[in-house]
């Protein structure tokens, strides 16, 4: 496997100013997902913006990692819950549509 | 002129905003903006502009009062004070100011867009002083739906430098796709930020879209109603020639397999277009065709009973 898009984690917590142990503790809760390659641990370029977000929260805000935790499950399901209220708005624009045609309808 | 600047820089009061008397303690203003921070943070209200207005606000005051320099000049000169500071260049130099403002230090380099803005005043002299990978840039782009129908090129301005890419055929309204290394460039070798770009698709005049799936009303006239007939219908790109069976009744769905919106990255592959009828009844009747229609219904009568 090529390690050529990967970062590894030590040299992305060194120029982060961040502890190894915090990345590592992230990974425990399965809030991230780390690749390992020769026994070496790397990250996927698209984990570093969540890390760094995690990062501001804990650092930043004073959040512990059990509130983490918890707010990225949340994030998650807010995630779903917007794709889920913009499809569903899509579809009520259609129907309230279909209901002015048919209200036009009778006013006529 | 002067009512428009007025509005425009009706300056909220720090103190305010924080919600702390103008005698706080340095450890109640930090408790104070860490309390609106947590509620307000853009990263806990992805997509919520009211939240990031509101923590733009916070974040700066707690910038100036946090920092006991530039609280006591806000103190004394109020909004103005950093036009105050002009004037006290001498002191503004021995460096105390800078490193409040977090212009150095800062881990998402300098410039930027908007929300990146916000974090690179916010986080700077935390102590990641070296940076290592470029910041990420967010940015939108808004498309008619015609657009959205076919892939196509657009180049895009993202901080002055021109980005050229690739629309893929049946982006969503309101999706996001992350193009790898167009972000703020990397600091001490390291890899280029991202860029998040969002598509607005507004609706189309005719056609509703529901992911693949366009939805259409199209309206008959009475006698194809009745009688049926031919009627061509436009479509995205074309037009099809539709057999209406005779009867049709108000409200009739038809599918137009594969004639709806392209699936994304998928090529080749179409949603379907529904088409729904709504029987256009006749108004302003003539003599004659009152007549007509009395005729019809005796007709009618005769044969129900």
């Amino acid at each position: 496997m090529s390690t050529e898009h990967l970062i590894a984690v030590e040299a992305f917590t060194t120029h982060q100013g961040l502890e190894t142990t915090f990345v590592h503790a992230l990974h425990d809760r399965g809030l991230i997902q780390i690749t390992v390659v020769q026994e070496q641990h790397f990250l996927e370029p698209e984990q570093l913006s969540r890390i760094e977000q995690l990062a501001r929260l804990h650092y930043d805000l004073d959040i512990n990692l059990e509130g983490l935790e918890a707010i990225s499950h949340l994030l998650d399901r807010m995630d779903t819950a917007d794709r889920e209220a913009r499809s569903l708005r899509e579809r009520l624009r259609l129907y309230e549509a279909e209901a002015d045609a048919h209200d036009g309808d009778h006013r006529r | 002129m002067r009512r428009n600047t007025a509005i425009i820089h009706m300056p909220t009061d720090h103190y305010t905003v924080l919600g702390i008397p103008r005698t706080a303690s340095a450890d109640e203003i930090k408790k104070a903006y860490r309390k609106l921070a947590r509620k307000h943070h853009p990263d806990l209200n992805p997509n919520n502009a009211d939240a990031k207005k509101k923590f733009q606000e916070i974040n700066e005051a707690n910038e100036v009062l946090s920092d006991p320099e530039s609280r006591k000049k806000y103190d004394q000169y109020g909004d103005q004070w950093k036009h105050a500071e002009q004037f006290d260049q001498a002191k503004r130099e021995q460096g105390s100011r800078q490193q409040a403002s977090g212009q150095s230090g800062n881990p998402f380099g300098a410039g930027g867009m908007d929300e990146e803005d916000l974090f690179s005043s916010m986080f700077g002299g935390r102590g990641r002083q070296v940076k290592f990978r470029g910041q990420d840039y967010r940015t939108e782009l808004h498309l008619d739906a015609e657009a959205a129908y076919t892939t196509h090129k657009q180049t895009l301005n993202v901080n002055g430098k021109p980005i050229r890419i690739t629309v893929p055929a049946g982006v969503e309204n309101e999706q996001s796709i992350r193009i790898p290394g167009q972000g703020g460039p990397g600091v001490n070798g390291g890899p280029n930020g991202d860029l998040y770009l969002t598509f607005f698709i507004a609706p189309h005049p005719r056609f509703k879209r529901v992911g693949k799936d366009l939805y259409l009303t199209q309206e008959l006239d009475l006698p194809t109603a009745m009688l049926g007939g031919e009627i061509t219908v436009g479509t995205m790109d074309s037009k099809v020639k539709l057999k209406v069976a005779p009867e049709t009744q108000n409200g009739t769905k038809v599918k137009l397999k594969g004639k709806g919106f392209p699936v994304y990255k998928q090529e080749g592959q179409f949603g379907d277009l529904y088409v729904t009828y709504t029987v256009k009844l006749p108004t302003d009747l003539s003599d004659r065709e009152k007549e007509l229609f009395r005729e019809l219904a005796a007709i009618r009568n005769t044969a129900s009973v």
